[in-house]
Parts: structure tokens; C-alpha cells; sequence
């Protein structure tokens, strides 16, 4: 019964993409607009610098009402909390699922149109309640050679806590805005191989999004990676 | 306890008359203040809601501007003999949060009891439809100086947008465009050859809470790209703070500029949270500067002992007294380190004033020397009115009750005692380059708006205000 399932979700899958990516027609701004699906070939950063390959997980609701609530203790506490099973080591493919309480998340591997991510636009893409939520979020990097004294640099609107191969490296905390280069990690070495960024983005009501890039000791950007998203089978 | 008690009352009281002096006065109550517009010899601003404040001087607000229609934040600009008020509401019609509207409507007085006083009916002018990443809210108006009108929309819920309006209809002419993100409360305004996108990052709406903070940037085109002093493309959430919070009041927003004349600018905005008046949110003026090209939010005028330095060749005004030498004089040219060194005494007020006459004194402009001749108490005084942006200051000689006055042959003296008289009363004015215009109320015999000049290196006078040159302008330098 369990392949019949997951046949049928693959379909019911690919239909939805196929719906939800449909670039918008009309006054409405489909998901399309926003996102296309990550391709099976490693992506670089923009010009810019800016990560626009990520790996998304469907909402998680939280309890805030105002963004101003985005303290350094409430991330503290919000990321202490077990949301899913190896939250900060797994690197999901597209199409994952997650438990949560009563709900199964999809994780979505897409590429960004824009310099940042909108996640109240992927929330409401896929169907999902987008205030009050907490979004899950992985990119792959890999590394020809080790890329020292690079600092991870990033806005969000609202708050957000990002890690580094498991490490802690960016907390933006108190109802910040999308501000290109608003806040940066200390220095950071980017390891030959392979590096796993994640983090999560807190927003309580109005615009969720964030910007994430590296910059080198001058603060121009850092191109020289790779990312990637784990797809399944299907997608080649 | 009671003592510590008593003290900390005192404190308490002094804290809040000195607050106080540099707040707008009466019931400057408003959220989302529109630009102040003068009309009449009155001024208006109108806020969230329906409504707004009218000042007949500028510093003392009350309730009971008419504004129709509701909605949020409005903006009002003067357009030849009208007054354009826009001002948004949200459409709920399709339960869609963002879908906003501007409307527009004129008028030809923005005073309520004059029977010229009569709204158009409002005019949809733009907004967003609750779909795009665009809430069409916080309407800001702009005159380019070729004449051409500029209207920016937008909040934190995506892009904020600029588009030309008829500046006869106020209805659109072209597309508008996106200038920048994750801000709201635009205005724009001119300056040098620069088009100004100002806006607010942070928490609106949270009282003592609020984050809120107007920043800037600057374009060449008034459709951008605005870049900020680091070259970050407000597109990209770039923004130079222009002013945030300060002490007592918080979370600044909703910008606006009055220019008072050449060279004497005021910016208008919101504090969300003024400590002294319960954290309602409050209107504030305060000087408006130009540094290198960019808006600068001047701090408010704090009452104190001052030198008043001209920015003619730097000497300071004092009495035209004598001269008393302080004891001691040379002590050589020896360079032996051997001898024990003791900090002197500056001259006091007691070691002099004997000497001074009691009447009238004149005053002279001389090398500062940090003498008490020298030293000007400048004190706000709220309850004898004020001007736009502050209150009516007496200017004594510090630790006296001399104060300095203007003559009916437009001239400037002190008399012995400060009895409140107009002529004695002075607007203090941050300029624009960051130095004072010193104007009297009033001056005996003339109905002409005089200022405190420096007709020679050494002599002051009242004569006309002239931006351009020196003579009109006077440093504060605090002891």
C-alpha cells in the first residue's frame, strides 16, 4: 500500500506544481512569479552574490502576534524547540515530507526569481496559512577549495536564525525589514566540499522574506560555489 | 526618604519642563501627521482617521482640522490657490487585506469655518489591487521643481511605488513605478538638483514600542533609482537614517518638510510614543539640516548657558562692559616642569558684576573668553507662544535677569530685568547649514522681520535676514 501512496502523491505532487507554478495571469501573482522549481544542475549565486537556490519547508504556526516579539530570547526558545527529527542535520530532498503534530509538511526545493525569498508568497503558493509562521530553509554548497574570511550577510522581514555547517553564525532579532546587508555573521570559512546552510524565518503578520549572501573582507559579494537542492529521481 | 523623595519630584518636574519646552504644545495629538501646510496664516495637518490639528502659530496644536473619508495617513500639499489632500483606504469589498486605495480631493481653503471651505468629492488615484506585493497606503505628495507632481504609496507589504500625477486633476499620468522595499510612509522632496525618497523602517503602531525610524535616499530621477549613502538602492532596503527616537519620545515616522524660507527648513514627522504626554503619539517639528547632501533631523533646542558666536569671524556677543582682567596675568616663558600646578578658577559672575552698570547695557561682539559677560542664558518660554517649530526663548546674561532686547531703532541692547515684553522674546532657528538665525518677536516701530546680525567683525545690529551671507548667522556653543 505504501507505493501505491507514494505514487499517488508523486502525481498529485507534479499536478500541484504544475498549478502553483503557473505563472500569473490576471491581476494575480501565482507562485510562478516568485519561484520556478530547482533544476537538477548545481546553480550559482547571482551577480550579486545573493542564494536564490533553497529547500523549503511548508510552514510551521506559531504562536506571536506581533513581530516585535522576535527577541533574542523567543528565537533562543523557538529554536531549542524539536520541531521535526534531525532538524538541524538533514539535508531534505524535494518532496520530503515532515510530521508535525497533526500535519505533514512538504519540503520544496525551488529557485528564487528574486534576489530574496518570499515566503508569504510561497505559504500562500502551496496553499498554506502564511502569519504567525515559522519557516524551515537549506541550501548545498559546495566549494572547489576552502573560501576563508567570508561573512554570511542577510535581511529578513521579520527574524530569522541561521547555521553554518550546524553552527550558529546570523541571528536577526526585533521585527527587522529586508535590508540588503542589515546584518552579518563574523568571519567564516567556506570548506572545500560540501556546506550546509540553514536557518529559520520567523514573521508574525504582513511581508516574510529574507536575503542571504556571502561577502568577502571588502564586502563584495562571493560567487565562487555551487548550490543545490537533493531532488528525487523523478525530476531528471 | 522624604527628602530623596522632594528631590526626585524636583527632578521629575525639571525633567518635564525642559521636555515639554521642546515638544509641540496644546494637544499636538496625531498619528500618520500629513505635511504641514500654512494656509491663511494658519497651519494644518491631518492624521489617521478622519481629522486632523490646526496651530495658529505653529507650536501650540489643537484638534480641528476637517478632513473626509477616513482611511490612513493622508498627505496635503498646496497646488496654486487649492489644497490636495490624498489620503487611503482599504477596500474590503473582496476580503482581499491588501487591496488599497488613494483618493484624492482638493480644496480652497483648508479652513473649516470659511464658507470657501468645501471638499471635492474623492478621487481614486491608484493603489494596489490585494494581489501584487504592493499595499496602496501612506500616501506622500511632491512638487518638482519643473512643476511636474509626484505621488509615492506602499508599506512593508512589498514595494513602495512613485507616479505621476495631473497636477490639475491629481488623476495618474503613467504606470507607477517601483522605487524601493520593505518600508512605508514615503514622502519625497527636492533638493539641489537631488530627488529624496524619505520612508520609515521598523515597528509601526507600537506605542512606547515603536522601532519606527525615517530614513532616506536620493535620486537623480524622480522615479530612482533612490540609493543610499553607501550606494544601496532603497529597492534593495537601503536607507540613511535621517532620525529614530530621542530622549522621551519615540519611534519617528511620517515625514514632512515645511520650508519656513531660504535656508530655514523644518521637518515635520510623528513621535508613536512620547513618554511625557502618556506615549501617545504626538506631532514633532524640528529643524531640518543639509550635510553633504543629505536631510539631517536637527536636534530640538535645549534651554542652557551658551555662547552666542557669530559666523561672521567666530567672536561671541557680550555686554559692552569693561573688561576685568582675571588674577594672576603671564607667568613667563620658563619651561621648568619643576613647579606645582594648580587649576585656576574661571572668572565668576560675583568677581565682575559689581562693576557693571545697572541700567541698560549695551552689547558688542568680541574674542571669546568664556567670561560671565559672555555667558547667555537662553531659556524657552512656552506660555509666550511660539513659531513653527518652537517656542519663544529670553536670552539673559547668565546667573542674571539681564536680558537681551531689541530696540525701536533697530539696534539690540540688554535691559536689567526681563519683564516678558515682545521685544525681549526671540526665535531661535536651526538653518539649514546647521547655524542659528536669531530673530526678536518684535521690534518697537517697524512691522519688519529683523534678525540679529553682525554689521562688523565687532558690532551686532538687526537687520534683514540674508541666507547667503554670515552676518546673519550665529553659532550656539554650549559651556
Amino acid at each position: 500500500m505504501n507505493w501505491v501512496r507514494t505514487i499517488l502523491s508523486l502525481v498529485s505532487a507534479s499536478l500541484l506544481s504544475l498549478q502553483v507554478f503557473a505563472a500569473g495571469e490576471g491581476e494575480r501573482a501565482e507562485l510562478g512569479h516568485y519561484f520556478v522549481p530547482a533544476a537538477m544542475e548545481p546553480a550559482a549565486p547571482d551577480a550579486e552574490g545573493f542564494i536564490r537556490r533553497w529547500t523549503i519547508l511548508e510552514p510551521i504556526a506559531r504562536n506571536f502576534s506581533s513581530n516585535s516579539m522576535l527577541t533574542d530570547n523567543y528565537l533562543s526558545e523557538a529554536m531549542s524547540e524539536v520541531y521535526f527529527k534531525d532538524q538541524f542535520t538533514v539535508v531534505p530532498a524535494d518532496g520530503a515530507k515532515v510530521k508535525y503534530g497533526k500535519s505533514t509538511l512538504l519540503w520544496h526545493a525551488l529557485d528564487s526569481r528574486k534576489f530574496f525569498v518570499n515566503l508569504l508568497r510561497f505559504a500562500e503558493g502551496f496553499g498554506k496559512e502564511y502569519f504567525q509562521q515559522m519557516y524551515w530553509a537549506v541550501t548545498v554548497i559546495d566549494c572547489e577549495e576552502d573560501i576563508e574570511d567570508v561573512r554570511l550577510s542577510g535581511g529578513v522581514n521579520s527574524g530569522a536564525v541561521w547555521y553554518l555547517n550546524g553552527e550558529e553564525v546570523l541571528r536577526l532579532t526585533n521585527d527587522r525589514d529586508l535590508i540588503v546587508d542589515d546584518c552579518m555573521s563574523r568571519r567564516l570559512t567556506l570548506k572545500k566540499g560540501r556546506n550546509i546552510l540553514r536557518g529559520a524565518v520567523f514573521n508574525g503578520q504582513g511581508m516574510a522574506t529574507f536575503c542571504l549572501r556571502f561577502v568577502d573582507a571588502e564586502g563584495r559579494p562571493v560567487t565562487g560555489y555551487t548550490l543545490s537542492a537533493v531532488l528525487p529521481k523523478k525530476k531528471k | 526618604m522624604k527628602k530623596t523623595a522632594l528631590s526626585g519630584l524636583a527632578a521629575f518636574a525639571a525633567l518635564f519642563l525642559c521636555a515639554a519646552a521642546s515638544a509641540q504644545i496644546g494637544s499636538p495629538y496625531i498619528h500618520d501627521p500629513s505635511t504641514v501646510v500654512e494656509c491663511d496664516g494658519k497651519y494644518y495637518t491631518f492624521g489617521t482617521g478622519s481629522g486632523g490639528l490646526i496651530s495658529e502659530d505653529g507650536w501650540s496644536w489643537h484638534s480641528g482640522g476637517v478632513r473626509p473619508g477616513g482611511g490612513v495617513a493622508p498627505d496635503a500639499i498646496k497646488i496654486g490657490d487649492r489644497y490636495l489632500v490624498v489620503y487611503a483606504a482599504s477596500d474590503r469589498s473582496n476580503n482581499l487585506r491588501y487591496h488599497s486605495r488613494v483618493y484624492a480631493m482638493w480644496n480652497k481653503t483648508l479652513d473649516p469655518t470659511s464658507p470657501d471651505f468645501k471638499y471635492t468629492d474623492p478621487v481614486d488615484i491608484g493603489g494596489s489591487n490585494g494581489y501584487e506585493d504592493c499595499d496602496g497606503i501612506d500616501p506622500g505628495l511632491m512638487m518638482g521643481p519643473d512643476g511636474r507632481l509626484w505621488l509615492v504609496y506602499g508599506t512593508y507589504f512589498g514595494y513602495l511605488r512613485v507616479v505621476e500625477l495631473s497636477p490639475e486633476t491629481a488623476e495618474p499620468v503613467g504606470r507607477p513605478v517601483d522605487v524601493a522595499l520593505s518600508c512605508e510612509a514615503g514622502e519625497m522632496m527636492y533638493n539641489d538638483g537631488w530627488y529624496y525618497l524619505l520612508a520609515t523602517h521598523g515597528t509601526c503602531c507600537s506605542g512606547v514600542n515603536s522601532t519606527y525610524e525615517i530614513i532616506v535616499g536620493r535620486s537623480k530621477s524622480p522615479t530612482g533609482p533612490y540609493v543610499d549613502n553607501v550606494g544601496r538602492d532603497m529597492i534593495h532596503g537601503g536607507g540613511k537614517l535621517v532620525l529614530a527616537s530621542e530622549p522621551r519620545r519615540i519611534g519617528a515616522g511620517h515625514f514632512g518638510r515645511f520650508i519656513v524660507s531660504e535656508g530655514v527648513e523644518k521637518m515635520s514627522f510623528h513621535f508613536e510614543g512620547d513618554l511625557d504626554r502618556s506615549g501617545r503619539s504626538v506631532l514633532a517639528m524640528r529643524p531640518l539640516l543639509w550635510k553633504n547632501g543629505w536631510p539631517v533631523a536637527g536636534e530640538p533646542f535645549r534651554n542652557g548657558e551658551y555662547s552666542l558666536v557669530s559666523e561672521r569671524r567666530g567672536y561671541a556677543l557680550e555686554l559692552a562692559v569693561n573688561n576685568v582682567p582675571m588674577a594672576g596675568g603671564m607667568r613667563g616663558f620658563s619651561r621648568n616642569g619643576d613647579d606645582t600646578v594648580v587649576a585656576l578658577e574661571d572668572q565668576k559672575l560675583a568677581d565682575v558684576i559689581g562693576t557693571w552698570p545697572e541700567g541698560g547695557i549695551g552689547v558688542r561682539i568680541g574674542p571669546e573668553l568664556y567670561r560671565p559677560h559672555q555667558a547667555w542664558e537662553i531659556t524657552e518660554i512656552p506660555e509666550l507662544g511660539g513659531y513653527i517649530g518652537g517656542a519663544y526663548c529670553k536670552i539673559t546674561i547668565a546667573g542674571t535677569d539681564r536680558a537681551l532686547a531689541a530696540t525701536a531703532d533697530r539696534e539690540v541692547t540688554t535691559v536689567p530685568a526681563f519683564t516678558g515684553a515682545p521685544e525681549q522674546l526671540w526665535r531661535i532657528d536651526r538653518l539649514t547649514d546647521g547655524t542659528y538665525r536669531i530673530m526678536p518677536k518684535f521690534v518697537p516701530g517697524t512691522g519688519e522681520e529683523l534678525v540679529l546680525v553682525s554689521v562688523a567683525d565687532s558690532t551686532p545690529s538687526l537687520g534683514v535676514f540674508d541666507p547667503d551671507s554670515d552676518n546673519s548667522k550665529w553659532n550656539l556653543v554650549r559651556h
